[in-house]
């Protein structure tokens, strides 16, 4: 089981990576974490754990993305029904009057 | 007459005399005619001192005639005066008031030249000179002419900048403004702007309408070319609420997930929660999966308390149901085991989220966590019910997700369909309670909110079996919850109970155990209160020894605050062990206060000397009590009539009466042969 921190964390985020990551850019990834210097070692380390641990990757993977193409699909595609209508706006005097 | 030639000296004792009054002008006079006559240098000082006094009389004069003119608007005038003023004093304070009224008299020139090009239909001209007449005066009525100005010369670009910084309240500001915008592609702002304005003029309307259809025109461009679909939502959503246009629902919904995915990456989850939060009527997989992700996510972000806590009480109706949905879990991993392990592990990760808040002692989330133990069981029944069916997974989810997506029927008759899946009949009815309309009241019931679970019951239950068996354990719930705090609802909650006992004995042994366990006479009342009420209706073993206890227990309790007497103890008492004559309470009680009867009978025969009746007394009754009371009170009387300054034949006629008394109660008795002896001694 992972430590709570590590569920709080998202390793995604930490290693600059998507999930379609293998194991060699994840490795690159870390490489490049430590060397920013954006997030402290120990959180790069997690991050790595958590990513490497096919159970924990599964539970971020899970958690840190989301899918909206099947929500989209319901709606696609989308034409457009009516013809352009030609710009002929013309100022009021109405409100003239008034002020 | 002659003119009488006037003294060199009293020409200038009067000039002398006005100077000394400060009279400086006829002083001056009548230093110049003593100077004509004679030249004197005291004559020439003063000479000059008047001429100076004079002279700032004058501007003072000036000054007050200035300041009347600017007051009367006049500023013309005023401003020679102040002109005049300088001349002779050359005053700085005199000049920079020259200077101002200079640049106010002309600020008005450039606003009198502005409106008069207004008026001529030079807008340009008008808007280039109400700039400069802003330039001085630094009003934003001028900026606003200008902006109107530039509207009527159709420079709208110009017209825009200038409106945007002003604040607008008129309807003819409000227009322009709107106009310009509309005439510089700005659609949607155009709109925005003259929603302020209250007028319904049909030509303003009929103009609205049309720049509607032309944004929905752009929003439909924009989608096939630009990727903002935030503004393209908002746009659109402004459109499909404002005129209706369904044309546009399926473009605005698209565009809602595109920025939604937008919002995910840049972890604005509070903007996401605010647009799913209007739930459809049938639900994606995805979509429970964004909506137990938003709540996670939420929990876990939130700083405050009330949105935290919102976003806890949600987690487990979505986040439950997402886990356990066929689609999304089948995408954990192939493997079965592999997937159930992810799954718990899920599950444990939102969970410890509710723990982490309940710890810091937090009362709602210790409801959300109340929340997620029932939905965490249910769920299983459920998933364990339908989750390998094909037919039947979609319906895996918690009660409340269930009642927001209108999957309860559904379940419903699964449950009943498979009601010998279920260990009893209890299980079965719970499981399927949670989800008939009386699962909120469950909820709130297995909080621990007593009140609330009975507000909330369903007005209508039309025999549902579950929403029947949740109403009765409401019910009595509520009641037991009643018969604690004194709340006066018992008969609303008992007299449907024996239902429920039927269903279940735990029930009925729990109301047992907790009648047995009062000995407060205001809790004695109650619970003998429900008891009774149960008992009309079922009158069984255990109610009737309960009711048995509670009535000789009560009895005893409003005897010992003399609320009832003896007599009426004893009736109760005798009623109680009728009821339940194992009742040993009642039994034992009973007996004590018989005897406590007998004992007041017969002090009370005693001090009346109603002999007969206290030897009655005490032959009858079976208390060795009553009977030491008699002995002892007759042991006094033999020793204090002995010891008495009487005549022995009195006292011996006394004594055989006393003898005779005793005997007939015990023949056997000591005092008896006490008795003889003194007998014997007096006679």
């Amino acid at each position: 089981m992972a430590c709570a921190k590590g569920e709080k964390m998202n390793p995604y985020k930490i290693l600059n990576i998507d999930y379609h990551a293998d194991k060699r850019k994840i490795i690159v990834a870390v490489a490049l974490a430590m060397r920013e210097k954006n997030f402290s070692v120990q959180e790069v380390a997690i991050a790595q754990k958590e990513i490497m641990n096919p159970m924990t990757k599964a539970a971020h993977d899970f958690l840190q993305f989301i899918d909206v193409k099947p929500m989209q699909n319901q709606f696609a595609p989308i034409k457009q029904q009516q013809k352009k209508i030609v710009f002929d706006l013309n100022r009021l005097s109405n409100f003239d009057e008034n002020s | 007459m002659k003119k009488k030639n006037k003294s060199f000296e009293s020409i200038l004792a009067r000039a002398e005399k006005l100077f000394d009054r400060g009279n400086y002008l006829l002083a001056e006079k009548e230093f110049e005619k003593a100077g004509k006559i004679e030249k004197q240098n005291n004559i020439t000082e003063k000479l000059k001192i008047c001429k100076k006094e004079t002279e700032n009389l004058k501007v003072k004069d000036l000054i007050k005639r200035a300041r009347k003119y600017t007051k009367k608007k006049q500023l013309r005038n005023a401003l020679e005066c102040f002109e005049e003023a300088y001349t002779i004093s050359k005053e700085d304070s005199i000049y920079e008031r020259i200077e101002a009224l200079n640049r106010i008299l002309s600020d008005s020139d450039i606003e009198k030249a502005a409106g008069n090009a207004e008026a001529a239909g030079q807008y340009a001209k008008a808007a280039e000179l109400y700039e400069k007449a802003f330039a001085g005066s630094k009003q934003d009525a001028h900026l606003l002419k200008r902006a109107l100005c530039l509207v009527k010369a159709e420079r709208y670009e110009e017209a825009v900048s200038v409106f945007k910084d002003l604040n607008l309240f008129d309807s003819c500001s409000l227009y322009n403004y709107g106009f310009a915008l509309a005439r510089v592609g700005q659609y949607y702002k155009c709109l925005k702007v003259w929603d302020d304005i209250a007028e319904k003029d049909n030509d303003f309307l009929e103009q609205k309408e049309l720049v509607s259809s032309i944004l929905a025109d752009d929003v439909f461009d924009r989608f096939n070319s630009t990727g903002d679909f935030a503004s393209l939502y908002k746009e659109g959503k402004y459109l499909l609420d404002s005129t209706g246009r369904q044309d546009l629902a399926e473009l605005v919904e698209y565009c809602k997930y595109d920025w939604i995915k937008k919002l995910w990456t840049d972890e604005q989850y509070e903007t996401i929660w605010e647009l799913v939060f209007d739930f459809p009527a049938t639900v994606e997989p995805a979509l429970i999966a964004l909506y137990a992700k938003t709540c996670f996510k939420l929990a876990q972000k939130s700083k405050t308390y009330t949105q935290s806590h919102t976003h806890l009480s949600n987690l487990s109706m979505f986040w439950l149901t997402a886990v356990y949905n066929c689609e999304l879990s089948g995408k954990f991993s192939s493997e079965a085991k592999e997937r159930e392990n992810i799954r718990q592990k899920l599950i444990q990760m939102a969970e410890s989220l509710i723990k982490k808040e309940v710890d810091s002692e937090d009362e709602i989330a210790r409801l959300a966590l109340t929340y997620w133990n029932i939905d965490n069981k249910l769920i299983k029944y459920i998933h364990a019910l339908a989750g390998d069916r094909e037919d039947t997974a979609h319906l895996v989810c918690t009660p409340r997700f269930a009642d927001l997506f209108g999957k309860s029927a559904q379940i419903l008759r699964l449950i009943k369909e498979n009601k010998t899946f279920f260990e009893n009949t209890e299980r079965y009815l719970m499981t399927g309670c949670y989800y008939s309309t009386a699962g909120q009241s469950m909820y709130h019931l297995e909080a621990r909110q007593y009140e609330k679970a009975f507000n909330t019951l369903p007005e209508v239950i039309d025999g549902d079996e579950f929403a029947t068996y949740g109403m009765l354990k409401v019910k009595f719930f509520y009641g037991l919850y009643c018969l604690e705090s004194g709340e006066r609802q018992l008969k609303r909650c008992f007299d449907t109970v024996s239902a429920l006992f039927d269903i279940s004995s735990d029930y009925e042994k729990k109301l047992i155990e907790k009648a047995f366990e009062c000995y407060e006479l205001d809790e004695l009342n109650r619970y003998e209160e429900a008891l009774n009420i149960i008992y009309t209706k079922r009158p069984s073993r255990g109610i009737k020894e309960a009711l048995s206890l509670l009535m000789s227990k009560r009895a005893i309790a409003r005897y010992n605050v003399r609320l009832i007497n003896n007599k009426t103890l004893n009736i109760i008492l005798q009623k109680a062990l009728a009821l339940n004559p194992k009742n040993e309470h009642a039994r034992v009680s009973l007996y004590d206060t018989k005897v406590d009867c007998e004992l007041i009978a017969l002090e009370k025969a005693l001090s009346k000397h109603k002999m007969n009746k206290a030897c009655k007394i005490v032959v009858e009754s079976k208390s060795e009590k009553v009977r030491s009371c008699f002995f002892e009170f007759m042991e006094d009387t033999v020793k204090a009539l002995y010891e008495m300054d009487m005549e022995n034949e009195k006292k011996i006629f006394f004594l055989q009466d006393t003898y005779k008394w005793c005997a007939r109660v015990d023949n056997s008795h000591s005092i008896l042969h006490d008795i003889n002896g003194m007998l014997r001694f007096l006679e």
